[in-house]
């Protein structure tokens, strides 16, 4: 659902909105929350409403984050986003309480629709496992530094190691649950290698995809997270191998053995590839 | 209905709209557009389809057009006119 790139997009720009679809993002997420004046907010609902139905982002996941259960303006996002055909929502500063209230209002709705929480506060970097439980609609996290360190009330560093614990325990999480887990944006849009550095420190710690705040990102965010084509080309003999060895146990590729950490692994760069272990000849 | 009080909504930015509305004795509608020649007639055909399925009998429209799509407009007017404070309109 999110993909290896998910980039925000503001729901109150009509320009930003209309070339979001020719992006090459994963997913979209457009934003009623922080991006949107709050004199805009009943605007911004009816536009995206209406671009919905007008525009196609075929191929693309469409995620809308809501404002958050703590103000006045979520429970009319909420109603115009359960008309619309979007994938997902995002619920900011996500707490259990938030997950249970929006999964049940899509219940009664007979909504398909997943909960994207928004992890971007201490209490719930605690709580991750409570919020994930809280419903079988959350397919996948984000997680948010720039509010998570204004909630430590610490100094966010583009080096990040302030973030290093929530940011790790994060990614420990979305794997013990299996879902998706986006990392938190980077937020120098000119900065390219530093944006490369921390895909590639999100990416080691075992997040599947990260967050873009300008299109610009999109590009090196997904090839970093899309496997090479040696990692391909050995997940593929790993996964040939599996199927010769017709379930005979361990055996070897190469005089190395391959057991099932790597049979895994092998499974998971095809899945990032897009390739089917079954279309492989 | 009627426009009870003036009200805008949109921007005059690239891809958008400005529409500004405001009490009037009867419908009218006036429009400026970058398109205006290429597509002047497919604008009023939105404006009057959105004025009539809000059953809006009397207003003045003012349409500022800068390359909005039909969705961006048909948004655009719909807040301009809930803005204006008429009730019941959806």
């Amino acid at each position: 659902m999110l993909g290896r790139v998910a980039l925000f997009v503001p729901a109150s720009s009509p320009a930003m909105i209309n070339s979001s679809a020719a992006f090459d993002a994963d997913a979209i997420i457009f934003d009623l929350e922080d991006a949107v004046a709050i004199s805009e907010k009943d605007a911004a609902r009816e536009l995206l409403r209406e671009a919905l139905d007008f525009l196609s982002f075929k191929g693309k996941n469409i995620i809308i984050r809501i404002n958050s259960l703590t103000t006045a303006y979520w429970e009319k996002d909420i109603d115009y986003v359960l008309k619309t055909s979007a994938d997902a929502v995002m619920v900011p500063k996500a707490r259990p309480s938030d997950i249970k209230t929006i999964s049940s209002m899509m219940d009664s709705m007979d909504s398909t629709m997943g909960i994207v929480p928004l992890i971007e506060t201490a209490a719930s970097v605690e709580e991750i496992t409570n919020i994930i439980g809280a419903s079988p609609r959350v397919k996948g996290i984000l997680f948010g530094a720039e509010d998570y360190t204004a909630d430590m009330g610490i100094e966010r560093t583009k080096e990040g190691s302030e973030v290093l614990y929530a940011r790790a325990r994060l990614a420990n999480a979305i794997h013990a649950f299996g879902i998706e887990g986006l990392d938190t944006p980077f937020t120098d849009t000119e900065d390219i290698e530093g944006l490369r550095k921390d895909t590639l420190q999100g990416k080691s710690l075992g997040y599947t995809g990260k967050a873009a705040i300008n299109p610009r990102q999109v590009e090196t965010i997904k090839q970093l997270y899309t496997p090479g084509q040696d990692d391909i080309n050995y997940a593929i003999k790993v996964m040939k191998a599996v199927r010769q060895a017709g379930g005979k146990g361990a055996f070897s590729i190469d005089g190395k053995m391959i057991d099932a950490p790597i049979i895994a692994r092998a499974r998971i760069t095809l899945e990032r590839a897009r390739i089917g272990v079954n279309t492989i000849d | 209905m009627e426009i009870v009080k003036e009200a805008v909504a949109g921007t005059l930015e690239s891809s958008d709209c400005l529409v500004m509305v405001k009490p009037y004795e009867g419908l009218k509608v006036d429009i400026e557009s970058i398109v205006m020649e290429r597509y002047g007639r497919r604008i009023r055909q939105i404006v009057e389809d959105v004025i009539k399925s809000m059953d809006i009998t009397s207003g003045y429209f003012k349409i500022q057009d800068r390359g909005a799509l039909d969705y961006c407009l048909k948004a655009r007017i719909r807040i301009a006119i809930e803005r204006a404070g008429v009730d019941n309109v959806r």
